[in-house]
């Protein structure tokens, strides 16, 4: 129990950072996009490509966390 | 008689006396303030004047999250200076306390981050007591939980994104740690590096965003259900299904916040780029490159399952797999996690072909035959999970059609 509680508490920890980072990386990718777009006059491109580098990050991160999620259950 | 074992279970009286003391001070608290605060931000019971409106902050009072947060900076300066005061060989109480809850942070700094994990026991421990208190002062009515505000777990998400970014920078140096955005292919670089900083900074927003929203929505749902305690119901919900679970709350997310913190900090120093997603051979945690992580899956698969039918499978493959090496004979590959199998491969030096390279000798038909046979494998658990699905719904393979209606 001592032992198999704080492992239990880990992968909860883990698991509810998936759907909010997935979020928070595109919003940012979004907002980086929109800014620069903004600063250097190229309106739909920018946003465009830092929206899918956001979106990519988004998923980088969900494969880092469920493969340490995996991981963790050996 | 229920009474003592539940007495026993709870550890004594005083738990009795505190819970008691709790529910009186609970009640009279929020009778007398709650019925008059409708809005969803009650006025909290400890006001300060402002005295920053020279620097901007708007108001006659002090906004309550920073009154709050003196409040809890006050009382964990205390108790740290009372415990530590006169440290005795044989605690007292309050030392006793003090001891248990650096222990317990210590050990979760030497789990997550090693040995050397121990001197950023002042930012996690600190960033820890500070949430834990902050979050379980919303379970008294009347006092509001800094975290419930955006601002303050800003402040303390992007304290723990300078402090993982600079103790990497001062472990590594700051190009060797730009590099680890890179990945491992150069011509991916330009790729990879908005992703791994897009990624990175999307760590504080979720960080903080979880914190304040997990505090801010159950603080709400109470005051909401004590604005109504008058009905008697809300107050029993509060206290039978509330209260439990926004203690149970404050313990997780404390918990989360520091774990991450702790993940950030533990990757910021690591060698190397992250060797689970980025396939770079010899950097992954068990030191295996991909055929040698294919072959060691296939082995456990094999063993694990056991059935015949499976087992049947593995032998195929093996005949393959042996097939494929003999003639090249280069199945004895520097694979660092190679598990050779007990039917399989003979040894390189009976091949008579000296390999001091660990240069892969095989043609090249026999090569992509060999890689290709994690795929023969995916192919054929598919085949056999398909298999028993169909046998499981009581119908065999043969049997099925695809209905009329479907094609028409």
């Amino acid at each position: 129990m001592a032992d198999e509680e704080p492992s239990v508490l880990r992968q909860l920890a883990r698991l509810s950072t998936i759907g909010v980072s997935l979020v928070a990386a595109t919003a940012i990718g979004l907002a980086i996009g929109y800014g620069l777009d903004r600063v250097l006059g190229t309106r739909p491109w920018l946003t465009l490509v830092f929206t899918l580098f956001g979106i990519a990050a988004g998923f980088v991160n969900l494969f880092r966390d469920v493969g340490m999620l995996g991981r963790g259950r050996r | 008689m229920a009474t003592e074992a539940v007495e026993k279970a709870s550890g004594g009286k005083g738990f009795w006396i505190v819970l008691g003391i709790l529910v009186v001070v609970n009640l009279g608290v929020s009778f007398f303030f709650a019925p008059r605060q409708v809005e969803l931000h009650h006025a909290p019971v400890v006001q300060l004047p402002n005295f920053l409106a020279f620097l901007g902050v708007p108001g006659q009072w002090m906004p309550a999250h920073l009154t709050f947060t003196w409040l809890l900076m006050g009382f964990l300066v205390v108790v740290g200076a009372l415990g530590t005061r006169a440290l005795r060989p044989v605690p007292g109480a309050l030392q006793n306390v003090v001891e248990v809850v650096i222990e317990a942070f210590s050990g979760l700094l030497d789990q997550m981050i090693g040995r050397q994990g121990r001197q950023f026991l002042p930012l996690i421990g600190t960033a820890g007591l500070f949430i834990l208190t902050s979050n379980l002062l919303g379970n008294i009515p009347g006092f509001q939980p800094p975290t419930a505000n955006w601002n303050t777990t800003v402040a303390l998400a992007v304290t723990v994104f300078l402090s993982y970014n600079y103790f990497g920078i001062r472990k590594h140096g700051l190009l060797n740690y730009l590099k680890h955005f890179c990945g491992p292919i150069w011509w991916l670089a330009p790729l990879m590096f908005p992703i791994e900083f897009i990624g990175h900074l999307a760590r504080p927003v979720s960080l903080s965003i979880r914190l304040f929203g997990n505090i801010f929505g159950e603080e709400s749902v109470i005051v909401i259900l004590l604005s109504l305690a008058w009905l008697v119901m809300p107050y029993l919900i509060w206290l039978g299904i509330m209260l439990p679970l926004s203690l149970f709350t404050a313990a997780v997310q404390t918990f989360v916040f520091i774990m991450l913190s702790m993940v950030y900090i533990a990757g910021g120093r690591k060698e190397g780029v992250d060797g689970r997603l980025w396939r770079t051979g010899g950097v992954g945690d068990n030191g295996t490159s991909s055929p040698g992580g294919r072959v060691g899956l296939r082995g456990r698969g094999g063993g694990a399952r056991g059935g015949r039918d499976v087992g049947g499978g593995d032998q195929h493959h093996h005949g393959r797999l042996r097939h494929g090496d003999r003639l090249g004979c280069g199945g004895d590959r520097a694979e660092p996690g190679h598990r050779r199998s007990p039917r399989g491969h003979r040894p390189a030096a009976e091949c008579g072909a000296p390999n001091p390279g660990g240069h892969d000798h095989r043609s090249g038909p026999d090569r992509i035959a060999g890689d290709l046979r994690a795929s023969h494998l995916a192919d054929h658990l598919l085949r056999e999970a398909v298999r028993r699905l169909a046998s499981l719904g009581g119908t065999s393979r043969s049997t099925w059609r695809v209905p009329p209606f479907w094609v028409g």
